[in-house]
């Protein structure tokens, strides 16, 4: 059996590290046989969900079938529906836990390159605030976290650099009344890739998920996002926001589902991409799946340059028309940049997004 | 102050002003009423230099200087303001932050240094008192998620704050409930003085209950059809427009 795993581990390095080279036109977005990853989800920690520490668990958690609605577990393929979400979980070997109350920064991946995921736990009632940062070399992280009943969890991710790949993968499960901030910043880079996947299986529990992406070069930005809305009364928002000039590309495919019994949920998705090149893209995709009835969800995409409208405002107060330009892309930036809750993660973004400024400009 | 010279001006060469002529002195409240489509709103647009317009004949001066030379930001550091109708909202910039940038803006165009954000918040702290706003207002982003109300009251906070020379309120009543509506009119009475002028577009009259024009313009079909003293609003109130429309049938003369 061990041989057998051994044969197995060659393999899938070998295809992950194939997988995790940049896409060169776009991530195929489906849903992947994963069952050949199973041996992998496995172990010996007792504090790890029993999804996660027993692969006959996750084995029979895959063969339920196709409803997701039928258990509060994870089913892999929830959040491996990309290739190289596939691939960065196949990395995974063992898994380290986090927990606790107040704030840590987690070296997610320095782990991932050890082969060590992060799972996260949020004890009921209780508050923490996970800080990553990813910047600087390739990597692929995996993080699946827990917030229990009445808990918060807020998550800083800032990644990206010159020339790196990088794909980062979470996967949120939330309980009753539990609160999940998730705030993130894509610096330019060769190619990013980030899956989450959040699952409400408690009533009343709030999800807010920021995240800005910048473009520059021929960078590539792949963005995924899954929110699941198993329970009742449940809050989503998601503002997903692109600067892109250049030849950059920016692919975003967001999925709101809301399950039958998740009635008075409140879910908004937005898309907003300004677009400051004729050659830079943007691909937007959000989706609704709803099968409840009494439930408010909005969603939408934006692509445009900057509001004539809102310069000439600018304007008709004294700025000068590059005053206003860059008052409003600061803006643009900003309302994500203020989701941060490190400061110094917010005083790292608000400089680089200057820095993208002064090149526009120049 | 503002003198306007048979102005005309289109929007994607459909001709929304006709010849329109208009003088206003320093201290003078002037304001316009018409029906709608008279083109009102479009002459506000057109004085603080809209890009969707284009002026095809006549002048614009302001103490003196050609205002349809300059570019909207020119005009405002000169001294005019316009209260915008339906004013944007501006995610991320943060309201005292855009109001102080214009007030260095126009301060570094009248060659004075510059204010910090110490000093400025005692400056703005005052005028938020005049439109009886909390402190919250100033730490949100610029008119979002604001009340109709709220925006228009943002608006004359940002007038307070710019002490303009020309004030234009475009529809600033429109929306407002009675206590909008008298603190709006209270900043306006408040900031009056010999030096400053205004121009208020309204649809109503109950406004002017509030704020004293001398003079009150009549627009129709791009044009100033009649003008008069704070009596012909009353009488626009009562009996609308249709005499002032037709005045051959009602033996008037604009």
């Amino acid at each position: 059996m061990s041989d057998r795993r051994s044969d197995w581990a060659g393999l899938i390095h070998q295809a992950s590290v194939a997988m995790t080279q940049p896409p060169n036109v776009s991530e195929e977005w489906k849903y992947c046989d994963i069952a050949m990853w199973a041996p992998f989800i496995q172990s010996n920690q007792s504090d790890l969900p029993k999804f996660m520490a027993d692969p006959s668990v996750a084995i029979s958690v895959l063969e339920m079938g196709d409803s997701p609605f039928d258990s509060e577990l994870f089913r892999w393929d929830d959040f491996c529906d990309t290739p190289s979400a596939l691939a960065a979980l196949s990395t995974i070997k063992r898994w380290s836990l986090v927990t606790g109350n107040g704030a840590v920064q987690v070296a997610l991946a320095e782990n991932a390159m050890n082969g060590v995921g992060c799972f996260v736990q949020v004890k009921p009632g209780q508050t923490l605030n996970v800080s990553v940062d990813l910047r600087g070399s390739n990597s692929s992280a995996v993080c699946v976290c827990q917030v229990e009943q009445g808990a918060t969890l807020t998550i800083d991710e800032i990644r990206g650099d010159d020339g790196v790949t990088q794909s980062s993968v979470w996967a949120v499960l939330q309980h009753e009344t539990s609160r999940l901030h998730f705030a993130a910043i894509d610096f330019p880079s060769h190619s990013l890739v980030r899956s989450i996947v959040v699952r409400q299986v408690g009533n009343e529990a709030s999800t807010q998920i920021s995240n800005l992406i910048m473009g520059a070069n021929q960078s590539r930005n792949y963005s995924h996002s899954r929110v699941e809305h198993i329970a009742e009364s449940g809050r989503s928002t998601q503002l997903i926001k692109t600067l892109l000039t250049d030849e950059s590309l920016s692919d975003f495919k967001g999925t709101v589902v809301v399950a039958p019994r998740a009635q008075l949920t409140d879910s908004v998705q937005s898309n907003q991409n300004m677009i400051l090149s004729d050659s830079a893209r943007a691909l937007s995709r959000p989706q609704l799946s709803i099968f409840a009835d009494n439930v408010k969800c909005a969603h939408g995409a934006t692509m445009s340059q900057l509001d004539p409208d809102t310069i000439f405002y600018l304007q008709s107060r004294g700025l000068s028309s590059a005053e206003a330009r860059s008052t409003l892309m600061s803006g643009f930036a900003d309302e994500i940049i203020d989701q941060l809750s490190s400061k110094s993660f917010r005083s790292i973004a608000r400089d680089r997004v200057l820095e993208y400024f002064l090149r526009l400009k120049s | 102050m503002l003198t306007i010279t048979n102005l005309e001006a289109t929007i994607d060469e459909q001709a929304i002003l006709k010849q329109v002529n208009l003088s206003i002195n320093p201290g003078e409240i002037h304001a316009i009423m018409g029906p709608n489509g008279s083109g009102k709103s479009t002459l506000s647009k057109v004085l603080t230099g809209h890009p969707d317009y284009d002026v095809t004949a006549g002048s614009i001066v302001l103490n003196g200087q050609d205002v349809l030379a300059m570019d909207p930001d020119e005009r405002a550091n000169a001294g005019m303001f316009l209260a915008f109708q339906y004013p944007v909202e501006i995610p991320g910039v943060n309201n005292e932050s855009f109001i102080r940038m214009a007030y260095n803006a126009q301060r570094k165009y009248r060659g004075l240094s510059e204010v910090d954000a110490f000093d400025f918040a005692q400056i703005i702290a005052d005028k938020l008192k005049w439109v009886e706003m909390d402190d919250e207002f100033l730490t949100r982003s610029v008119n979002q998620g604001f009340s109709g109300g709220e925006k228009k009251r943002n608006e004359i906070l940002q007038m307070a704050v710019l002490e303009p020379q020309l004030v234009i309120l475009d529809e600033i009543d429109s929306g407002l409930d009675v206590d909008a509506l008298r603190i709006v009119s209270g900043a306006v009475n408040r900031l009056k003085d010999a030096d400053r002028s205004f121009l208020i577009i309204t649809h109503y009259q109950r406004l002017l209950n509030y704020i004293t024009p001398d003079v009150v313009h009549i627009m129709a079909d791009g044009k100033i059809i009649k003008s008069g003293d704070a009596q012909l609003a009353l009488q626009v109130e009562e009996r609308g427009y249709d005499w002032l429309l037709s005045p051959s049938l009602n033996g008037l003369k604009a």
